[in-house]
């Protein structure tokens, strides 16, 4: 897993003439809304083919027009919250335990290279296992649904964040350490002001991957044993077959999942000292 | 780019120019191996260097000076023998005797001041005080308009620079060098040279540089012990009776270049290692 992917990524610019007639934070965001304006149409298409067959017709409430009109509804009445409030409890929860589990070995498996070695095929086996595989376990080791589903995206974040942990240990110079044992550095002055600065940007980029896989397991979780959540709100609205209303909420998955990975990117570049190049 | 030479302040090295007594140096029977059944890295390698006094370890890559250096920091303990600064057995590294190496390794999510300051940080010194300090040590090494800057956007020269002042932060009463220099460019190299012979002699900090530039062990020391490989052993000892600051076009320099190059040329044969005298090469010896 490579932590660098989120670093070194650099905003592409318009950079035509033409365009700098407008102020610039409008040129920033001509892409990303021409980008967003385009899924809109084929969304709108969609909705629009499925409305003039009539196999489909039924289905018609998953266009742009019901939907945006169920959204209206489910943020107004204030429906939702508590479903986003559970939601994102258990990924908070999930990524807390990953974090504490993942840092730690991940310091661990980057600075001893025997640690790797004995633990990286286990770990990578255990990496590839689709952490819903593990539900049926899950279910049987908790006694609540709630610690299940934690327990799963425990198992979806700890591998991002160990493997870009160890990542960005390994990167550490280790004339650093000498220079910093010469300046007299003692142990804790050492993982404070030398070992934790240097790791943080490839964490962050670990917690940034970790973030994207939870809050996509974390729906199909939901699916199962609990009454709250936006995956039981997915799953209930499919067996009332509101379609617009699960469509609103496929949108705010959606957008809540963007906005959490911005926070994260924005994190990234807090911590982040690799100069772009 | 940094590149008129010697940008040192002379009138902030005066007013600190504390003379200080102490930094005298004593190795003595130092042998190294990095494990039991490796080769000698380094065998009974004995010598004093006086405080304030400026040396040099020269010899080609593979003989040792840089371990020999690294063992007296206490970064490396010698497989047998010891180190003693001012009387006293080195047995860990210390912001006392300061160490700085062919590359900069500053520290890059800091600015430049931050990183002139650690040593200072490390000792719990008041965030007051150490400011004051940094912006004394940024004037001393032409640095103070860079202050606020970013490492990464240094020239290596300008980097070398800061970690000079790093090392000077916390008044090291001796500075060890491995081979600090030999990444840069001849231009900044020169400079670099001339100001930190300069720094120590003017505040008699005890400099000791490894390197395997004649010229440079010729331009910045008082004495220069040329070490063989295949164990590292010193050989030779050949003491520096020049003024400063120092010329490469000056006849009594390039007298003792040649001397100098005599005695590295020396280190070339492959015969077996001759026996050691068992003298201490120290300030009593009188090498010819």
């Amino acid at each position: 897993m490579s932590g660098d992917l989120a670093i070194s990524h650099s905003a592409g610019r318009p950079r035509h003439q033409a365009r700098n007639l407008l102020p610039a934070f409008v040129r920033d965001q001509l892409y990303p809304l021409g980008g967003l304006g385009l899924l809109f149409v084929v969304w709108w298409f969609g909705g629009w083919l499925i409305a003039n067959n009539d196999d489909l017709s039924a289905f018609a409430d998953f266009a742009p027009g019901p939907t945006f009109v169920a959204l209206v509804d489910l943020i107004s009445s204030g429906d939702m919250t508590d479903s986003i409030l559970s939601s994102l409890y258990r990924v908070g929860t999930g990524l807390i335990w990953g974090f504490a589990i993942g840092v730690p070995i991940g310091i661990l498996i980057g600075y001893l290279t025997i640690a790797m070695r004995v633990a990286n095929v286990p770990f990578q086996f255990l990496r590839m296992i689709s952490p819903l595989a593990w539900m049926p376990i899950a279910v049987l080791a908790f006694e609540t649904w709630d610690s299940a589903i934690i327990f799963l995206i425990v198992m979806a974040t700890v591998w991002p964040i160990m493997f870009s942990t160890s990542h960005g240990v390994k990167r550490i110079d280790p004339d650093w350490f000498k220079v910093a044992r010469n300046l007299g550095a003692s142990s804790t002055q050492m993982v404070r002001t030398i070992i934790l600065p240097a790791i943080m940007a490839d964490v962050m980029a670990g917690v940034r991957l970790a973030v994207g896989v939870a809050w996509v397991v974390l729906v199909p979780a939901e699916y199962l044993g609990v009454t709250s959540g936006l995956g039981y709100a997915i799953n209930d609205a499919r067996d009332t077959l509101a379609y617009d209303t699960l469509a609103a909420i496929v949108l705010i998955i959606g957008v809540i999942g963007y906005i959490l990975d911005s926070a994260c990117a924005r994190l990234v570049n807090r911590f982040n000292w690799h100069q772009e190049t | 780019m940094n590149l008129f030479f010697g940008p040192i302040n002379a009138r902030l090295i005066a007013q600190e120019g504390e003379n200080s007594v102490s930094g005298s140096i004593s190795v003595d029977y130092v042998s190294h191996q990095f494990s039991k059944t490796a080769d000698a890295v380094l065998v009974d390698i004995n010598l004093n260097v006086k405080a304030g006094e400026l040396v040099s370890l020269i010899g080609r890559s593979g003989c040792g000076k840089s371990t020999l250096l690294h063992i007296i920091s206490g970064l490396l303990m010698p497989a047998s023998g010891c180190v003693r600064i001012d009387g006293k057995t080195v047995t860990r590294p210390s912001a006392k005797w300061n160490m700085m190496f062919q590359k900069a390794s500053l520290f890059p999510w800091m600015s430049v001041r931050q990183n002139v300051g650690l040593g200072l940080k490390f000792a719990r010194v008041s965030k007051k005080q150490i400011s004051e300090r940094t912006d004394e040590l940024l004037e001393l090494v032409g640095l103070t308009d860079k202050a606020q800057d970013n490492i990464q956007s240094l020239s290596g020269g300008q980097q070398q620079r800061v970690a000079l002042a790093r090392s000077l932060a916390t008044s090291p009463t001796v500075l060890l060098l491995d081979e600090p220099f030999s990444a840069l460019d001849t231009f900044t190299r020169s400079a670099l040279q001339q100001d930190v012979a300069a720094i120590c002699k003017t505040k008699g900090i005890t400099l000791v540089l490894v390197t395997h530039d004649i010229d440079e062990a010729v331009l910045m020391s008082d004495r220069v012990f040329v070490m063989d490989q295949n164990p590292g052993r010193v050989i030779d000892e050949i003491p520096v009776d020049l003024g400063w600051p120092r010329k490469h076009m000056d006849q009594d320099f390039q007298r003792i270049r040649k001397k100098l190059l005599l005695a590295f040329k020396g280190t070339e044969k492959t015969e077996p290692p001759r026996a050691l005298d068992g003298g201490r090469h120290g300030v009593e010896s009188s090498a010819a």
